[in-house]
């Protein structure tokens, strides 16, 4: 069980990934990055089937949250903020 | 009542005077074209020889492709972004690294390398691609099969 999650979990968390990288402001996008990075190193050394595969719903509906906050984020411009020059 | 009179004899004179400028520029032209075409014609050969000298096309900008990616250049800007990289064990890294047993990288963060490699060369992998890089070798030949990389 552990085996078969494991290529779908990666997968989520390569979409978090995706979806922080199109925030246009620095401090969304590094905090959906540091969020999906901690959440996911939280459960790290979970075995549990059932308790893994509420945490992929779970994750799977925060992604949704993430992508469309970025679409919204996308929509107005943002000025960089000084750690981005 | 006398802005809009003002305005409109301003316009004509305005454009009056235009006309009599373009009528005047175009006798003088009238007058000056048998010397300047003779003048022309006689330098025409040189002149467009002159026009295509190395010299003259010094000026001008060409936009063309950015030079070709090769494997040393890939490889030096796959081990920068690995040495930038706050996780990687710097000492262990070679050009034939693998990541997870040389760098001690975790799953996740190979995922975070793979995503920053992505960035560096303005390319989009697939999953499929992306989850199967390990090693720097991987990576270095995974970026040479990707379209568009700069």
């Amino acid at each position: 069980m552990v085996l078969s999650t494991r290529p779908q979990v990666l997968g989520l968390y390569r979409s978090f990934l995706r979806a922080a990288k199109e925030f246009h402001s620095y401090n969304f996008r590094e905090y959906v990055r540091r969020r999906a990075r901690d959440s996911f190193k939280a459960h790290k050394g979970e075995t549990q089937p059932e308790v893994i595969a509420q945490l992929i719903a779970e994750a799977k509906n925060q992604l949704t949250v993430a992508q469309r906050q970025a679409r919204i984020n996308a929509l107005y411009s943002h000025n960089k903020v000084v750690l981005e020059r | 009542m006398l802005r809009p009179t003002m305005l409109r004899s301003a316009a004509a004179r305005c454009l009056s005077s235009v006309s009599r400028a373009a009528t005047a520029r175009a006798s003088f032209v009238a007058m000056a074209k048998p010397a300047t075409a003779a003048l022309m014609y006689t330098v025409n050969g040189s002149a467009v020889t002159a026009r295509m000298s190395p010299t003259a096309l010094s000026g001008c900008r060409y936009y063309s492709g950015a030079a070709p990616l090769t494997h040393d250049k890939i490889q030096e800007r796959v081990l920068d972004v690995l040495r930038d990289f706050d996780k990687v064990n710097v000492d262990r890294l070679s050009v034939d690294a693998e990541f997870y047993g040389d760098l001690g990288l975790d799953s996740l963060d190979i995922i975070e390398v793979v995503m920053a490699i992505e960035e560096e060369f303005s390319i989009d992998l697939p999953d499929k691609v992306a989850e199967e890089i390990k090693t720097v070798p991987q990576a270095i030949e995974a970026i040479a099969n990707a379209e568009g990389a700069i």
